[in-house]
């Protein structure tokens, strides 16, 4: 369940640049749940343009799609999505958006939003059983599933002699957030800054073109990044945790990061059961993604 | 903290139903012209029931996150679904889904977004039927909601507390009802007192109060009751109220008296979402 991209071959320097970061991520369904009735999904692409590693949720491990040596400026793209439980087929509503995030196909342009959505939303309609619906669900699939999405591009100039820092842009629509640390501080809590405004209904995007205004376009941020920062990208119960557990004083990110990783999927659900039990973590489907701005291996 | 618990196929909770059904009930209600006051609740019972069933259906069918009952009164106080769920105290909310005693087409009027009106055919599946006979035996039906709440509790001793919602157009005729909701109150689970609210519905003219948080201006001693006999809504309820406009505060009750058609369909969707639905 983790990326460690492999280093590709570069000249020798006194301290390897940032070429591409080191991203765990880990997805554990609601506490009584099977994997399939999860609703979070995440997907995370390093070197979008040249594509080198995909994490699909829920799949085992990474998949490497190509093996090639980056070009000078590479975009990586996180993107984690949170099905509304309540709609219908919510679960491949996320996975379709955290997917079109991450390879780039889905970007913060106001004009074209509409049209950019638009494939995502053909794919999930197509994926959706043909036969016909019980009455209880024929409402619900008129409706469509409705998701909050965060996506987070990070920027790496390869070539700059100064690869150290770059630039970096997030969008979300809804409660799913993204959290920079820098140092040990939390520099940037996006796009809830308050625990409290988890409570509010949260905006969503509809896997159906709403017949009146699509209000979906989500808020956009950035900032930039510098060596050793780390980001965050995570559905609403664990961002809820995070956040909560940052403004009492706390460093959340401290706490998760031993539980991400190779071979700590047990670790981590172990972790998310203490936090459930201990009342500080609501029960819900949970996804992570952490990208440390550091040489991968 | 009360009112928290997680409501899942694993911690279900339960909904019931106190509805009058006294001769009272065949009185014209409200603004749609025709129809009587046991018409309306029916057709919002109707209406609440395949609200739930669609709130509980995933893709692959309805969960069972609660138990539903309907307990009718008045020539006789016992349960009140039609069809294939008639004689059953209490359901769950997968058999309302499958069971309905009929599907009708009814036609609904959707604006077609350009300052025309389209009628649109719909479903509305039926499971309660109007009745009007007798007289209002409130302190009977209350005391029969015990028996299958303590039977519940007694099964789901963690559960969301379950939501008694009694629904009438007169006082009761069987005595002071006023300890027998009180004992329905008394009831709990882990997370909290039985939540007994209160909708009393009525054909006058005149202003519906809802959702008081004490009883000065409540018209009679009636009202006054009635408001007593009425749960606080519970915190997230408040919120939810508060997010949609409604006239709630601190120590606002689940209470209507006076109610029309609309403040009755309001009442019974905002009164019968509880908040944390896994």
């Amino acid at each position: 369940m983790s990326v460690e991209p492999r280093a590709t071959a570069v000249a020798p320097v006194a301290r390897p640049l940032v070429r591409f970061p080191v991203a765990h991520h880990a997805i554990v369904p609601k506490g009584g749940h099977a994997m399939a009735d999860c609703e979070d999904a995440l997907e995370g692409v390093l070197g979008a343009d040249r594509v080198l590693y995909s994490v699909v949720g829920g799949a085992d491990d990474c998949v490497p799609l190509a093996s090639t040596m980056p070009p000078a400026r590479v975009v990586h793209r996180f993107g984690v999505a949170d099905g509304a439980t309540e709609s219908y087929q919510s679960g491949p509503w996320a996975r379709a958006l955290a997917s079109a995030f991450a390879h780039g196909r889905l970007f913060a342009d106001r004009q074209r939003w509409p049209d950019l959505l638009q494939p995502v939303r053909s794919a999930w309609a197509g994926s959706l059983p043909t036969s016909a619906v019980p009455w209880f669900l024929e409402e619900k699939r008129a409706a469509g599933a409705f998701a909050a999405l965060v996506g987070l591009s990070v920027e790496v100039d390869t070539d700059h002699a100064h690869a150290d820092r770059g630039d970096w842009s997030a969008l979300a629509t809804g409660d799913s957030c993204l959290f920079h640390v820098s140092g040990d501080r939390l520099a940037v809590a996006f796009p809830l800054s308050a625990p409290e405004q988890f409570n509010a209904p949260p905006l969503l995007i509809g896997s159906v073109r709403p017949a009146t205004r699509d209000v979906s376009f989500p808020s956009t941020t950035s900032g930039e990044w510098v060596r050793g920062d780390r980001f965050f990208l995570m559905s609403d119960a664990i961002a809820r945790w995070f956040l909560t557990t940052a403004l009492a004083g706390g460093k959340p990110w401290d706490d998760i990061e031993p539980q991400l990783g190779p071979g700590r999927h047990e670790a981590f659900l172990a972790w998310i059961d203490r936090l459930r039990f201990a009342g500080t973590l609501r029960n819900d489907d949970v996804a992570v993604i952490r990208v440390r701005m550091e040489a991968g291996p | 903290m009360s009112y928290t618990a997680e409501i899942s196929r694993a911690n279900p909770s339960l909904f019931l139903f106190l509805i009058d059904r006294s001769g009272s009930m065949s009185d014209p209600w409200g603004a749609d012209q025709g129809k009587s006051k046991a018409e309306g609740v029916s057709d919002g019972m109707n209406r609440l029931l395949q609200n739930l069933a669609i709130k509980c259906a995933r893709n692959e069918g309805v969960r069972r996150f609660f138990q539903v009952g309907i307990l009718g009164y008045g020539e006789a106080v016992g349960p009140a679904l039609s069809g294939p769920l008639a004689g059953r105290e209490s359901v769950w909310v997968d058999e309302v889904a499958n069971h309905p005693a009929r599907i009708e087409q009814r036609v609904r009027r959707v604006s077609d977004g350009a300052g025309g009106v389209l009628e649109e055919k719909i479903k509305f599946p039926v499971w309660f039927e109007p009745a009007a006979r007798g007289g209002t035996p409130m302190t009977a039906v209350f005391r029969r909601a015990k028996g299958i709440l303590d039977a519940w509790l007694k099964d789901h001793p963690g559960c969301y507390p379950p939501i008694v919602v009694n629904v009438t157009d007169g006082e009761a005729t069987d005595g002071d009802p006023t300890s027998a909701a009180r004992e329905l109150r008394e009831s709990r689970s882990a997370d909290g007192e039985v939540l007994v609210f209160n909708v009393h519905i009525s054909g006058a003219k005149g202003v519906p109060f809802v959702y008081a948080a004490d009883d000065r201006g409540l018209p009679d001693e009636f009202a006054k009751r009635l408001f007593h006999m009425s749960s606080l809504l519970p915190p997230h309820t408040l919120k939810l109220a508060e997010h949609e406009g409604l006239p709630v505060r601190a120590g606002s009750r689940g209470f209507v008296f006076n109610g029309d058609v609309v403040s009755f369909i309001r009442f019974l969707d905002i009164g019968t979402r509880p908040g944390n639905l896994r």
